[in-house]
């Protein structure tokens, strides 16, 4: 093992590969070690390239170009986990950037949360889906689908299944942060709805201290039961808490507002004076807000007993490629 | 049930609460250890044993007792329902419990899990910390089928639930020195203890601290749900005299 320092240049280099959908040579990645603050020469980047060569987590293509191995993409999720611990906060953070719905014109991109679906399984998953969405417990009746053999955010939809895209809570953010609100999105967790009304969270996790999304974690664990939510009135489903100053209230409340009008909704508390919120601890000084997640669709799919593969967060896309139910 | 507007407890808070109360002394293997609880189904019970043993056997627990609640008993506020038996095995909170009580200022930190290569610990590869989640660490890494804790008892690779502390390192020598007469008293879960400021396992430590990875307590039940028998785990459920527990292996 070398020491920790080259070691995290090692995978620095590796992620700069992994993002790269190109070989790259060594003047390419001694730039971009540069740009992220690594002070690393051409001559050096050549010497670490080698080390992770013999250790076959990169290897040759083209003229003095490199690419990543299956093995080395494999090191790459694994390795460093302290510094993955913000991971999930990080990659919200840059799809919230990203975003750039704007809801008084209904344009723009909004983060979109994925879905695979087993063809067979697909009506039955539309009218689950639907319920949902028309129960509130989603945050907008768009949804784009996309079949078999086609393309989705670069993505082939494999033989036999089909891909769902919903709208993501965090496009709620974009719009906060977009609109000049320092927002902080803090916990993933459940909420416990007793006859129609929203009662408290009963688990929480903070975002920035895992290296799992909390949403993968509630799902997995099968902690949700928004069927049984849908047919009794009394249910968990997910659901997230972000914070904002509580002296941008107004403009924040202004643009939930907006929002709502543009059909953009989930938000079951918006910016109310209370501490804790439902339960979840709220910084002094900020107000929070906490809506229904946008995988609440497809936890209830899992639920129904249709198997899926859930991709929270997945990327951005134009709200005009997602389209209204009928 | 708790009121609307009560704050939520976190993990590491109910972890202190209960490391508080380990009286556990390895000397005399007396006083009172942290369990996780699980319940199976009475026909699974064989089953589940056997698997039991096999993972305290490879030492991917913390220690070999376990004590068994038949139904309608009541440990710790939980009344084993109709039809299943309950299974209590030592958490590892139980060394930071008696870390604690030899005046050793010890703060776990996280729940993860751990990568195994050939019989070696090698890093952590996910990890969820105990004071940002209210849910277990362990129990919710066992329920995204992230383990292989039977692969690593069959090849000596695979992934298993671990967790880390920090100790300040001028309590070394007495760290070593308890842990070596927790290990004589069985408790054999000690996965890695780290250099004072390096990183244990991958995972980084404050300064001037050191780090100690121990098995999880909930391994065995890992191994349980791997093989696809049902069972409910409730990690760190609540405390036991070790004397009412037997060794399973």
């Amino acid at each position: 093992m070398p020491d920790a320092e080259t070691q995290r240049k090692l995978i620095e280099i590796l992620r700069i590969l992994s993002e790269s959908t190109d070989e790259m040579g060594a003047r390419k990645i001694a730039e971009e070690m540069n740009r992220r603050g690594y002070n690393l020469g051409e001559r050096a980047v050549r010497y670490h390239l080698r080390m992770l060569d013999e250790r076959g987590f990169t290897k040759k293509h083209g003229y003095l170009g490199r690419v990543l191995t299956a093995q080395g993409e494999d090191e790459l999720k694994h390795a460093l986990v302290t510094d993955r611990l913000g991971f999930v906060s990080t990659r919200i953070k840059d799809i919230e950037f990203m975003t750039s719905y704007e809801p008084h014109t209904n344009s723009g991109n909004v983060a979109v949360n994925l879905c695979y679906i087993p063809k067979p399984s697909f009506e039955q998953a539309l009218g689950v889906i639907r319920r949902v969405v028309d129960a509130g417990y989603a945050i907008s009746p768009r949804i784009k689908v996309v079949d078999e053999g086609q393309t989705i955010l670069e993505n082939d939809v494999p033989e036999g299944q089909v891909a769902v895209a919903t709208v993501c809570s965090i496009t709620i953010d974009g719009v906060l942060l977009k609109g000049g609100l320092p927002v902080d999105i803090k916990y993933g967790g459940i909420v416990r709805i007793e006859n129609g009304k929203v009662e408290r969270f009963t688990d929480i996790i903070d975002y920035s201290g895992t290296s799992i999304n909390p949403m993968s974690v509630f799902t997995a664990r099968k902690m949700t039961s928004i069927i049984k939510l849908l047919e009794t009135g009394s249910g968990s489903v997910l659901a997230n808490v972000r914070a904002v100053p509580r002296v941008a209230r107004d403009r924040a409340l202004a643009l939930l507002g907006e929002m709502k009008e543009a059909d953009i909704n989930g938000v079951f508390s918006g910016c109310e004076n209370v501490r804790p919120l439902l339960g979840v601890p709220v910084e002094m000084g900020k107000c929070g807000i906490a809506s229904y997640s946008g995988i609440n669709p497809f936890a209830a799919l899992g639920e129904s007993g249709i198997k899926t593969r859930i991709m929270p967060l997945a990327a951005v896309m134009n709200i005009k490629e997602l389209k209204k139910m009928e | 049930m708790i009121s609307t507007d009560e704050e939520m407890m976190f993990t590491n808070a109910r972890i202190e609460s209960i490391m508080y109360q380990v009286t556990f002394n390895p000397k005399t293997r007396e006083g009172d250890i942290i369990v996780n609880l699980c319940l199976v189904d009475k026909k699974d019970l064989e089953e589940t044993l056997e698997i039991f043993r096999q993972v305290m056997y490879s030492g991917l627990s913390v220690c070999s007792y376990v004590r068994m609640f038949d139904e309608g008993e009541t440990f710790s506020g939980l009344e084993i329902p109709q039809g299943k038996t309950g299974i209590a095995t030592a958490c590892s909170i139980t060394i930071d419990g008696v870390l604690l009580k030899h005046g050793i200022p010890v703060k776990p930190k996280f729940g993860g899990i751990v990568q195994v290569r050939d019989r070696v610990p090698l890093r952590f590869t996910d990890l969820i910390s105990y004071d940002c989640t209210t849910i277990d660490p362990l129990e919710v890494l066992m329920s995204q089928e992230l383990t292989s804790v039977r692969e690593m008892m069959r090849t000596g690779s695979g992934k298993i639930l671990a967790n880390f502390r920090e100790v300040p390192m001028s309590a070394k020598d007495d760290v070593d020195h308890l842990l070596n007469r927790l290990l004589t008293a069985g408790f054999y879960g000690i996965l890695e203890v780290g250099e004072p400021n390096s990183p244990a396992l991958g995972a980084r430590v404050d300064r001037d601290h050191m780090g100690i990875i121990i098995t999880g307590g909930t391994n065995p039940m890992a191994a349980v749900q791997e093989s696809g028998i049902p069972i409910v785990t409730k990690a760190i459920k609540g405390v036991m005299e070790f004397h009412d527990m037997k060794k399973l292996v």
